[in-house]
């Protein structure tokens, strides 16, 4: 084993979620928010006195007493209430000045955002409240910052229904710039140095704050990774308009990264390479020249390589795709958007959910599943209606959910390019119901002022053998066809689909699967419909060149896989890919077929 | 008083920027500006309760203004909401 410090020395790639594409190579500069920032006494107060009220005097002076000394007389609460006043005006003066740097080097249309922090200052609920508090309990001006930001960021959370979870994070922001000048001495320490900052570094942060990014000359600046930090949050917000590369939830805490170590932040794929070795450092500079994987994605796009599109569960997976700007929205499954309320039950929330998804991707396609309550999902149906439901009411509730989901996409359809998908289609009778269901929606909203005219795309999933058999027939009823390979594949092997889903996908690199999912592909393409692929063997590297030589046109994955089998796509020659599987398609044993696939060199993709 | 209703547009409901915007509006005026969601109501003068209605997109809110400028104000305030220039973000 090698001594403690060479093994330190080697290159280290750390992974994240890719926010904005592009390269950048420099050195790493920390920066460090306050401790404070890190474990405030707003979170304290908050973890520890959760359910804490103005009104519980009792708690408040047992705070008071614990932290503080008592502040009993009347000239040292006038001192408080003049060191609030001062602090506030401090306070506005620094945020104007924020305003205008932000203005200035980023956009000038994101100033509402330090606005919100300007406003929130002379709001009454915080100014006058904080005053009042200081003089009727007789307590330090910190401290009654801290119950008063406390009682109104619970508040909001309290209000949240998950998606609105960032609008405290400007709060906090704020409460953090005002509790640094009222706090106690030595409980601050200094702020990030703007003075060690050179030309070309990546910066790397636990969490940021949006005026954190006033404090640094941002010209400086080639690429962003912060550890904490989502993804539609106003700080995202502001690094997304840099265009520069941004990562964000790195595997690794920010803190085991040290300063000054030379990187590469590859923003296509969410990597920080730490140290990079010269190989990599060479690849990365030529790739630099080139002007990266923007062009040379144009340039394979001619030469029919698949569409990669993204498969996702919930409304916020989906903002995450939109951000990482993905070609399209190969698998919508409701079933997990029912459950965690992004898409309400009634027709309204439904119609205004969908409506969200498709806007979010506009020209792009959107292929949204309806709810599939085949098989081991039949029991979504108790958890959406929140109870175990007697079994002669499961169908017509069943229906009844199915039909308004229906109702809600035709509505939301004129927002974006949707195509409704129906899972675990068998027959083309399947199909016909479904249509004559549509059909029965539109005439009804031709009585409304709501008519809708427009004919929306549909795709069957093709994922039980029943299906393979009937693809001609069903081909005629529908405009797309999606293999489900995870359904798929468990119904031909008889395995359970969990094990699909978990297994090596490995054990499918057999001449059945092989047979199965060229049958499907020609037999569609001979129809003139097109075929999207997704399940587990989408994103395997091994089947990646399979199903670029059988000619699929979209693949469709998980998010966390995107960048990789984007990068992977890229390296691929759709004609090599073609003869590859002319010659896997004569060969009838696995491991004959794993060997053709490591002399096409599956390993270096 | 004046009031008029209005639906939230923003796809991220009344969140921090569209909020600012809104509060430094009924800023300009003395009237008094209440939105109330039926289950909240909130000062419109008061951004962090104006945040603190949690109005998602597709929400109703009722617009009240009492006061002296009361016309100048709904007619700001609605010119603000049916405000769709290009680069605009909709409240």
């Amino acid at each position: 084993m090698l001594p403690d410090r060479r093994r330190f020395r080697r290159m280290d790639i750390i992974r994240g979620i890719p926010v904005s594409r592009g390269l950048a190579i420099g050195k790493i500069l920390k920066f460090s928010s306050d401790p404070l920032k890190e474990e405030t006494l707003l979170q304290k107060l908050s973890r520890e006195f959760h359910d804490l009220e103005l009104k519980d005097i009792g708690r408040i002076k047992v705070l008071r007493d614990s932290l503080y000394e008592r502040t009993t007389s009347r000239e040292t609460t006038e001192r408080e209430i003049k060191n609030f006043k001062q602090v506030l005006r401090r306070s506005k003066k620094e945020l104007a000045d924020a305003r205008k740097k932000l203005s200035r080097d980023i956009s000038k249309k994101f100033s509402e955002i330090i606005d919100f922090q300007i406003l929130a200052l002379t709001d009454t609920n915080i100014y006058k409240r904080t005053i009042d508090l200081i003089k009727e309990y007789r307590i330090s001006s910190y401290l009654a910052v801290s119950i008063i930001f406390n009682e109104r960021i619970e508040l909001l959370r309290k209000n949240d229904k998950n998606k609105l979870k960032n609008r405290t994070y400007d709060l906090v922001d704020l409460y953090n710039r005002l509790v640094s000048g009222l706090s106690p001495a030595g409980l601050v320490e200094n702020k990030f140095e703007s003075g060690k900052q050179g030309d070309g570094f990546i910066l790397v942060a636990r969490k940021m704050y949006p005026t954190d990014l006033a404090a640094i000359d941002l010209k400086k600046i080639k690429g962003i990774v912060i550890e904490r930090q989502n993804i539609e949050s106003h700080t995202s917000i502001l690094i997304k308009s840099l265009k520069i590369p941004y990562i964000i939830k790195i595997d690794r805490p920010a803190d085991a990264i040290k300063d000054r170590q030379k990187a590469v932040l590859d923003g296509y794929n969410g990597k920080l390479i730490i140290r990079p070795d010269k190989a990599s450092l060479k690849k990365y500079h030529q790739f630099h020249r080139s002007k990266g994987i923007k062009e040379s994605g144009k340039k394979l796009k001619n030469k029919k390589i698949p569409a990669l599109l993204a498969t996702v569960n919930t409304l916020e997976e989906a903002r995450s795709a939109a951000a990482m700007a993905v070609e399209g929205i190969g698998l919508f499954r409701s079933e997990l958007s029912f459950l965690n309320g992004d898409i309400g039950l009634s027709l309204i929330k439904q119609s205004n959910a969908y409506r969200e998804i498709l806007e979010l991707f506009p020209d792009r396609p959107v292929i949204l599943r309806t709810l599939d309550l085949s098989g081991d999902k039949a029991s979504f149906l108790n958890l959406i209606y929140k109870g175990p439901l007697a079994e002669n009411n499961k169908k017509p509730l069943a229906r009844k959910l199915c039909n308004r989901q229906l109702e809600a996409l035709i509505r939301a359809s004129e927002y974006g390019s949707l195509i409704m998908a129906f899972p675990m289609i068998s027959r083309p009778e399947d199909m016909i119901m479904l249509k004559e269901q549509i059909l029965e929606i539109k005439k009804r909203s031709s009585r409304t002022r709501r008519e809708i005219k427009r004919d929306i795309p549909l795709c069957a999933f093709i994922e039980t053998p029943a299906a393979f058999f009937a693809l001609e027939e069903i081909l005629e009823e529908c405009d797309y066809i999606n293999i489900g390979t995870n359904d798929l594949l468990s119904l031909v092997y008889a395995r359970s689909r969990q094990l699909v889903r978990t297994s090596n996908n490995e054990d499918f690199l057999q001449s059945p699967t092989l047979m199965i999912l060229r049958s499907i592909i020609s037999r569609t393409h001979k129809k003139g419909k097109k075929v999207t692929l997704c399940g587990g063997i989408a994103a395997s590297p091994k089947f990646l060149p399979i199903l670029v030589g059988m000619g699929v046109d979209n693949i469709s994955v998980e998010l966390k896989r995107y960048a990789s089998v984007r990068s992977r796509l890229n390296k691929l020659d759709p004609g090599r890919c073609k003869r590859l599987v002319l010659k896997l398609e004569k060969l009838k044993v696995k491991k004959d077929i794993i060997r053709e696939l490591s002399s096409f060199g599956v390993s270096n993709i | 008083m004046k009031t008029f209703k209005i639906i939230i547009q923003n796809s991220e409901g009344l969140h921090a920027r569209p909020a600012s915007r809104l509060v430094s509006l009924c800023h300009r005026f003395d009237s008094n500006i209440t939105l109330d969601s039926g289950d909240m109501e909130a000062n419109g003068k008061n951004v962090t309760e104006v945040l603190g209605l949690g109005a998602e997109k597709g929400a109703r809110l009722t617009i009240k203004i009492t006061g002296k400028d009361e016309l100048k104000a709904k007619e700001a305030l609605k010119k603000l909401f049916t405000n769709n220039a290009p680069g605009s973000e909709k409240i």
